[in-house]
């Protein structure tokens, strides 16, 4: 996904958009494609991300286009006051793209993890929060963020994530569409998650257990009509997410269903409120957690029989 | 605590290949970053920080924390050296569920005083041991390890002030100053220089050394505190890759994984250990 936002910066700016992308000392090769095309648009601001954010909000208020970059706990959580009082406050538009949500950075530990960046942006008044679960939808969240006029806070997992949309999404805020089963039980995926849901479906649909796939990109603002309208035949209901359960899309979901006719299931499927203290591939802390392929289709195949 | 340099330098070169065997065997990155500060490493666990393995908590001990925490090999190898981390546990680095990942975990018993990783918080907690000790009373040493990529970080101006404004003189800064951050060189992304002057100006007592030079490093250490009063900087001339000809100065080496063959001709270009 991290390639197909670079791509996009460097489309927008050949279509005229007067962006300019600031990093926080990271993005080594995966930068050059838009580094190399336009220099005088990029500027490495160095290991210091809350003046890098703060910096961004001035050049927004110079009438500039910031895009500024960076692993999510350094980007959001160090320089969360700067996010906070200088950006989200007065509705900069200011892109926030950070990389390595949830466990993406696995042997690097729980100082490059992050596993309550949602929470954290969710509760934040006026602040757009895309978690695009494909390159595709990476491109299409980056172009959508770039034309608010506000702030907004792009969540990416790894580099290497599969294409799983055959064309654009025509809409990067609803529910999109994956794999189609009966209504009956319909999973949820949060970002980079998709991967790893879409796996666990293609195994449950050979066990004979039909399942509705979508992702969930834009946490912020919430779907609610679209998720209510998708869960009206429902029986069971599922959030899957590299997320803490406190405060991601499960919660998001849960407040979306509150109040609405859905009587069925619905269980969230993320990580337990503690801090990491071990390390492995992504997919193996995956399957350390319960949250991996294997563990999701066993949950979803207990909760559909 | 009384090893000749002859013993230092020749201890350098086999952590020197013992991080090049880490990071082969994890096939984790950050070579360059390690190698740089081996000397550094070495010359503080071996003939300044005043430890105890057999009581890794006890409360007389000189602090030392890993702020740049990427470079954790030659961290976990001196470590490992002055008998904290098991020569076991240390060999299972990087093993999926094991103990040492690629950034410190907090572990007292191994010596490891802070969990690190994120840049330009060493400073300030290293800041906030050495207070506590003086508000006590007490007179361990406390001393952290940056690198100069770090030096953008706010941060660590925030705690050289504090540390300057409390007299912290039993607190020592090293700074790793390899001249070389992640995405280029340091005076191209953020220019640091002069940065000995820069620490004077906030207080400091400045020793600017050759990081690789050992009888430099050990002296400097033996000045320690260099000024009355006053916390202590070592600016240390580094070159990132130290010691492997193929990775000095080259930013490919603060990712790359050797392969079999870089391997061979990095541990052959360490020799006389
Ligand atoms: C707060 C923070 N921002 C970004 C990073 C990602 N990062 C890891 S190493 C590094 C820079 C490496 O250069 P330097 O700090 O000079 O250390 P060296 O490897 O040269 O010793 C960066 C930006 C980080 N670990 N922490
Ligand atoms: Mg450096």
């Amino acid at each position: 996904m991290r390639s197909a936002i670079v791509r996009t910066c460097a489309s927008l700016a050949r279509e005229g958009v007067d962006l300019h992308f600031l990093t926080a000392d990271l993005g080594f090769k995966v930068l050059d494609p838009f580094r190399e095309p336009f220099p005088e648009r990029f500027t490495n601001a160095g290991v210091a991300e809350s003046n890098m954010i703060s910096v961004a909000a001035g050049l927004a208020m110079t009438g500039k286009r910031p895009i500024c970059y960076s692993m999510v706990p350094f980007l959001f959580f160090r320089a969360f006051e700067h996010v906070r009082l200088d950006v989200v406050a007065p509705r900069l538009p200011v892109v926030l793209v950070g990389v390595g949500g949830g466990l993406s950075y696995g042997h690097e530990g729980m100082s490059h993890h992050a596993i309550e960046d949602v929470a954290i942006a969710r509760s934040l008044p006026g602040l757009t929060v895309l978690c695009p679960g494909d390159p595709v939808e990476a491109e299409a969240a980056l172009r959508y963020a770039m034309q608010l006029d506000g702030p907004s806070f792009i969540r990416l997992g790894q580099n290497n994530d599969p294409v799983l949309h055959q064309e654009a999404p025509a809409d990067i805020r609803l529910p999109l569409p994956i794999r189609r089963g009966r209504g009956e039980v319909v999973v949820f995926a949060l970002g980079h998650m998709l991967a790893t849901v879409t796996e666990a479906a293609a195994s449950l649909q050979e066990q004979g257990v039909s399942v509705d796939v979508f992702s969930l990109p834009c946490v912020k603002p919430f779907p609610v009509e679209s998720v209510r309208q998708l869960t009206t035949k429902a029986k069971v209901v599922v959030t899957v997410e590299e997320h803490s359960v406190i405060g991601g899309l499960g919660t998001a979901m849960l407040e979306a269903l509150h109040g609405s006719s859905y009587s069925g299931r619905f269980v969230k499927i993320g990580l337990p409120d503690e801090y990491c203290t071990t390390h492995g591939t992504p997919k193996w802390l995956r399957t350390h957690y319960g949250i991996g392929a294997a563990d999701i289709a066993a949950r979803i195949k207990e909760l559909a029989s | 605590m009384n090893a000749s340099l002859a013993d230092l330098e020749r201890l350098a070169i086999t952590t020197r290949r013992r991080v090049i065997e880490l990071s082969y065997s994890s096939k984790s990155g950050h070579i360059g970053s390690s190698l740089s500060c081996v000397d550094l490493l070495v010359a503080l666990y071996e003939r300044f920080l005043r430890l105890d393995p057999a009581q890794p908590a006890w409360p007389e001990r000189d602090r030392f924390i890993m702020s740049k925490g990427h470079a954790c090999t030659p961290y976990y190898v001196s470590l490992s050296r002055r008998g904290f981390i098991p020569a076991e546990t240390l060999a299972e680095y990087g093993v999926e569920g094991g103990v040492l990942g690629h950034h410190p975990h907090k572990n007292v018993d191994f010596g490891i005083e802070l969990s690190t990783g994120s840049l330009g918080h060493g400073l300030s907690v290293g800041a906030g041991i050495a207070f506590g000790a003086k508000l006590a009373g007490k007179s361990f040493r406390t001393v952290v390890m940056m690198s100069d990529g770090e030096q953008d970080e706010g941060a660590v101006w925030e705690a050289a002030c504090f540390a300057r404004h409390h007299a912290l003189d039993q607190l020592l800064a090293v700074v790793d100053f390899n001249k070389m951050q992640a995405l280029g060189d340091c005076n191209e992304i953020m220019d640091l220089e002069p940065l000995d002057a820069r620490y004077r100006a906030a207080g400091w007592g400045v020793r600017r050394i050759d990081g690789h030079s050992m009888p430099q490093i050990v002296d400097a250490l033996h000045a320690f505190p260099f000024e009355a009063g006053r916390p202590s900087v070592i600016i240390a001339d580094t070159v990132k890759g130290k010691g492997v000809s193929f990775m000095e100065g080259s930013l490919l080496w603060h990712y790359r994984c050797p392969d079999p063959r870089e391997y061979e001709a990095a541990l052959a270009e360490l020799k006389d250990a």
